[in-house]
């Protein structure tokens, strides 16, 4: 367990964060297809019909 | 007061709850975007033009910027936007409560670099078209030039009074120059598309793979530049699901788009300034239409980049209670300063810089998703980004993790064996593999195996 003081309110932020609920959502499986598709599957694409070009 | 801590929280380091992060993805798309699209589009796509044709240099351009854009997506994203936390704090769980300093650091001379080229150019641009327009003579630019970056950087300032608010209110108003930018592209296509088609690149090696491979690499390392700004815009959204789509779309796409008006302009008039080269083709009107945009374009960024910047400074003890107006003052003090007294630095070393981006920024994503996705399979001690003394579990030794400084040192080694920043000349696999990509993956397997081999062993790191 850490020692260090910290401020009231952002201990309550943390204790917040803490719970799963109190966190926002990591990326899910929609966002990693769009993801893959736009940062790998396109810029193939675009590669190999630059380079025919 | 439950208002104003709101207010004072988002003009923190702090993270952010989940009631405070009321960006949707229209909001957020729209702030990315406008951070994105600035000058430097320009100068990327200059850069690009000097090796590669206006189609070559758009396909390897937008592949480098998308895959630029997942890299940066994968390594801060994921921690900003559970935790409301900006980039910097993503970084303490692989560097350290101590080490954090060194992604810190890296963040305010990408931003300050960045911020200094656009303000920069946008002075040298008024002052060309004053000058054109007759407005000034010819030898004024000596007291045009630092008045503009002064009236830039104020702007700027009074923008950010109120924190994120200002970042999202000027976004959607500047966010229309990205449609202006398309016109003026299309000006030239549509008026000089032989001469582009014709056009020869005035430094391609007679190595065409060579160039097409500089042409990637400098979209990439152009996107991995977003990874300071992106964590401070990011954790206004609470969910990676409606994040993804903003991102790829809303941050790497306009990039490559509107480099197409920096190559078409290098290859056809030898200069990527569309406020110099729409007067030559439309007269003074024009000159004034791309002025303006070169402006809101150029404010959108830097207002974006100064607010990620303060964020970040936050987390430096001391800086963490100064007053809003202050901080922000600091964080534009050196911008107003390298504009002041090297301005010709930036433009002439151009190159350089960007391959500095990818020589620092390549190896510390690679250790992120490393650590993120192999090593902690995504459990992230929040209290520990945030209380750093003895026994938290980021405190490592002394507040370093050795894993992540050895990683960098063989990230930054793997880049300068790759690819010199200074002469562009390049050795091994470069050709079929960037320099950026083995970078980060050499970076990030020496991070997992020194973590295994000696963090992880000994108790540290939260592992």
């Amino acid at each position: 367990m850490a020692t260090q003081d910290i401020p009231a309110e952002l201990e309550r932020r943390i204790r917040a964060l803490e719970s799963p609920q109190g966190q926002g959502e990591d990326f899910d499986g929609s966002s990693w297809f769009w993801l893959l598709f736009l940062g790998i599957a396109l810029p193939v694409v675009a590669l190999i019909a630059g380079w025919s070009l | 007061m439950s208002n104003m801590i709101e207010i004072e929280a988002d003009k923190s380091a702090w993270p952010l709850l989940l009631k405070e992060r009321t960006w949707g993805p229209w909001q957020l798309g729209i702030s990315l975007a406008t951070a994105a699209a600035a000058t430097w589009c320009y100068i990327i796509g200059e850069y690009t033009g000097y090796y590669l044709g206006f189609g070559q240099g758009f396909a390897a351009l937008f592949a480098g910027s998308m895959i630029g854009m997942l890299i940066v997506a994968l390594a801060a994203v994921p921690v900003c936007i559970r935790f409301g936390v900006d980039s910097i704090a993503s970084s303490k769980p692989q560097f350290g409560s101590t080490g954090w300093i060194i992604p810190a650091a890296m963040q305010q001379i990408s931003i300050v670099g960045w911020n200094s080229l656009l303000l920069i150019f946008f002075a040298k641009s008024t002052t060309q078209l004053l000058i054109a327009l007759g407005a000034i003579p010819d030898g004024e630019s000596a007291i045009i030039v630092p008045a503009t970056i002064f009236l830039a950087c104020a702007l700027v300032f009074l923008f950010l009074l109120k924190g994120s608010g200002g970042l999202d209110r000027i976004a959607k108003i500047l966010v229309a120059h990205v449609f202006v930018g398309f016109w003026m592209l299309y000006i030239l296509v549509s008026q000089r598309w032989g001469d582009i088609e014709a056009a020869v690149p005035a430094y391609a090696s007679t190595d065409p793979l060579w160039n097409y491979t500089t042409g990637v690499e400098i979209g990439i390392v152009s996107l991995l530049s977003w990874w300071p700004y992106i964590g401070a815009m990011v954790r206004m959204a609470p969910k990676g699901r409606t994040a993804a789509i903003p991102i790829m779309i809303g941050m790497g796409a306009p990039v490559p788009l509107l480099s197409l008006i920096g190559i078409a302009g290098i290859l056809v008039l030898q200069v990527s300034d569309p406020a110099e080269w729409m007067r030559t083709i439309g007269g003074p009107v024009y000159g004034v239409i791309a002025l303006l945009f070169v402006a809101a374009a150029n404010l959108g960024t830097a207002v974006a980049g100064v607010y990620a910047s303060a964020i970040g400074l936050r987390h430096f003890p001391g800086l963490d209670r100064l007053s809003w107006p202050v901080l922000l003052l600091l964080t534009i003090a050196p911008v107003v300063l390298v504009g002041l007294l090297i301005p010709e630095l930036f433009f002439a070393n151009f190159g350089s810089f960007l391959a500095f981006i990818g020589m620092a920024f390549a190896p510390l994503c690679g250790i992120q998703i490393a650590d993120y996705y192999f090593l902690r399979h995504r459990r992230i001690d929040i209290r520990a980004m945030f209380v750093g003394g003895e026994g938290s579990s980021y405190r490592f030794w002394a507040g370093f993790n050795p894993a992540a400084l050895l990683a960098m040192a063989a990230g930054c080694g793997t880049y300068l064996y790759l690819l010199n920043p200074l002469t562009y000349v390049s050795h091994g696999t470069y050709d079929y593999t960037t320099a950026t990509l083995p970078t980060l993956v050499v970076a990030g397997v020496v991070h997992i195996l020194v973590t295994k081999l000696v963090v992880k062993p000994a108790g540290k790191g939260g592992y």
